[in-house]
């Protein structure tokens, strides 16, 4: 076999991890992961006593070769994208670990926490204000958002 | 039946026999030369249906060498069969056939010089060093162990009395000679590795005391060459001490590793202390009094208990590869400044976050300190998150 590279050491150390103690409503399908460490789809239970307590949603994250230093590319995909005022209808979620704030000390847990924590703070389902205008003109990649935003507005 | 072809196998080989006639067949000893010095003689059935025509010939052996069962022989005496005009051709370039193969695989003979050799390890084994020698068959591969430290010599193909190091204990020691590449005598050789392991002796003593007494972090597992030890103090405090071979009692380099702030007490503590230090002390114990501790703290874990711990990362582990080792054993050395959270990095990882950390050295009367500031990174976030929805966050 192959060396791993640090990368794929991490991300392996981290599936076993998260496959052994997922956090509550998190479940990471681990033989799709296993297939290929670079795309995971992780299944994700709305709270309990949240808005979303009873909804099931799909979390796709692709790693790219510079993961942890690189962020990880976090969108909800399938036939359920929570409504959310930080999450768009195109399933792209707007939190700033994903992006300025990532640190390479986080981790996919620690993301699908933020998320968990997220979507469990939320007061109102409604989608972003600028919903329809975003999933029109942005990017396939959610991490060029931030880029979009701003060329767009001067 | 040709007579004549008969009675020219008989006279050239009296030991065979023809035994059959339907079909015929001879048996009986061939003999051949195996070299100037040595004849020997193979057992052979010869079955030849089609005399005095070759073709459907058989050739078997008796009980014979291992060599003449190879598949290569086998190879080449069926040419042969195919090849040869008369049994008698066949028979003269089967006994050449054979005395090849024999010769070829004779075992090594004694030659002039392994007779050089064989008299240089005596020697060497009269010698009061305390040696224990191995080799390997052939005498091409020499081990040279004393006190558990091996060293592997390879002999030069070219030249006898030369050795090439293959392998050494102490190749990493530095300002040893006995590296990996290096050409010797044998004598050479096990001359430096006496004095070698005669001066690093009363280090190895010192340095068990510290491994009996202390936390030790680095190396993972000790060896004769690392000099070294990193002994841990706190979450976020370690003290890398550095043995001078020749005056292994007196005051190690020492290096304060860790976050700024323990890192800046101790080197305080350390700096007040120099002169409590005793040679006739044993080194922990002088340690301890200078780093003014009640006792070293022990580990808290053992390896195995590790291996079991299922979180995504222990605490000795950097967080940001999630791994103790990285390239070559390189451990993590940086701790993060930041009380809460006080984890560990490789240097290398830091470095890949930041494009460069900075770091100033501090050094006064032998203390060497590293003064490192963990940049802007958030580990500290690791749960707690910011949500900024894009079109505030600019």
């Amino acid at each position: 076999m192959a060396a791993m590279s640090p990368s794929e050491r991490r991300l392996q150390k981290e599936l076993m991890s998260l496959m052994r103690e997922p956090p509550p409503g998190v479940h990471v399908d681990g033989d799709q992961a296993g297939q290929n460490l670079t795309q995971w789809i992780i299944h994700m239970e709305g709270a309990k006593g949240t808005l979303y307590e009873g909804e099931r949603f799909q979390l796709q994250f692709k790693f790219s070769s510079k993961y942890p230093f690189d962020s990880p590319e976090v969108t909800f995909i399938g036939g359920n994208i929570p409504v959310h005022p930080h999450v768009y209808s195109n399933g792209h979620i707007c939190l700033s670990i994903l992006t300025d704030d990532w640190s390479p000390a986080l981790s996919v847990q620690s993301v699908c926490l933020s998320i968990v924590s997220m979507l469990s703070s939320c007061k109102e389902k409604k989608r972003p204000p600028d919903n329809s205008f975003y999933v029109k003109t942005c990017n396939k990649n959610p991490k060029k958002t931030k880029w979009w935003y701003h060329d767009d507005s001067v | 039946m040709d007579p004549h072809e008969c009675s020219e196998i008989i006279s050239r080989h009296p030991e065979l026999i023809l035994v059959s006639n339907n079909p015929v067949t001879w048996e009986g000893m061939l003999s051949v030369t195996v070299n100037a010095a040595e004849k020997s003689k193979v057992r052979i059935k010869l079955t030849l249906p089609n005399f005095p025509a070759l073709n459907g010939a058989t050739l078997s052996f008796g009980k014979n060498p291992e060599i003449l069962c190879h598949r290569d022989f086998s190879r080449k005496s069926r040419i042969l069969i195919e090849s040869a005009v008369t049994v008698t051709s066949f028979l003269k370039q089967l006994q050449i056939l054979i005395g090849e193969a024999l010769h070829s695989h004779l075992p090594c003979l004694t030659s002039i010089n392994n007779h050089s050799i064989i008299s240089e390890l005596e020697a060497m084994t009269h010698s009061p060093c305390d040696l224990r020698l191995s080799t390997s068959h052939g005498l091409n591969l020499i081990e040279l162990v004393s006190k558990n430290i091996r060293v592997r010599l390879q002999r030069d193909a070219k030249c006898s009395d030369t050795w090439k190091i293959v392998s050494s204990d102490l190749a990493q020691l530095q300002g040893c000679e006995l590296v990996v590449g290096a050409t010797m005598s044998l004598h050479d050789a096990g001359n430096k590795l006496d004095k070698q392991v005669e001066s690093l002796e009363n280090v190895w003593e010192h340095l068990k005391d510290i491994d009996r007494n202390c936390w030790v972090i680095d190396p993972l597992i000790p060896m004769p060459h690392h000099i070294y030890r990193r002994i841990k103090i706190n979450s976020s405090l370690s003290i890398l001490i550095n043995i001078n071979p020749l005056q292994p009692t007196s005051l190690p380099a020492i290096k304060i590793l860790g976050s700024d702030s323990e890192v800046a007490k101790y080197r305080e503590i350390v700096s007040g202390n120099f002169e409590l230090w005793d040679p006739s002390n044993s080194l922990s114990e002088n340690l301890r009094i200078l780093l003014n501790l009640e006792e070293f703290p022990q580990a808290t874990l053992t390896k195995d208990e590790k291996q079991c711990d299922s979180g995504l990362f222990n605490d000795e582990e950097c967080c940001i590869c999630f791994s103790l080792e990285l390239n070559d054993n390189e451990l993590p050395e940086k701790v993060c400044n930041n009380n809460t959270c006080r984890k560990q990095f490789h240097t290398a990882c830091l470095l890949q976050v930041h494009g460069m950390a900075t770091s100033n050295t501090w050094q006064s009367s032998g203390i060497q300190s590293t003064a490192w500031r963990l940049p802007t990174l958030r580990a500290k976030h690791i749960v707690s998150c910011r949500i900024g929805h894009h079109t505030n966050c600019q």
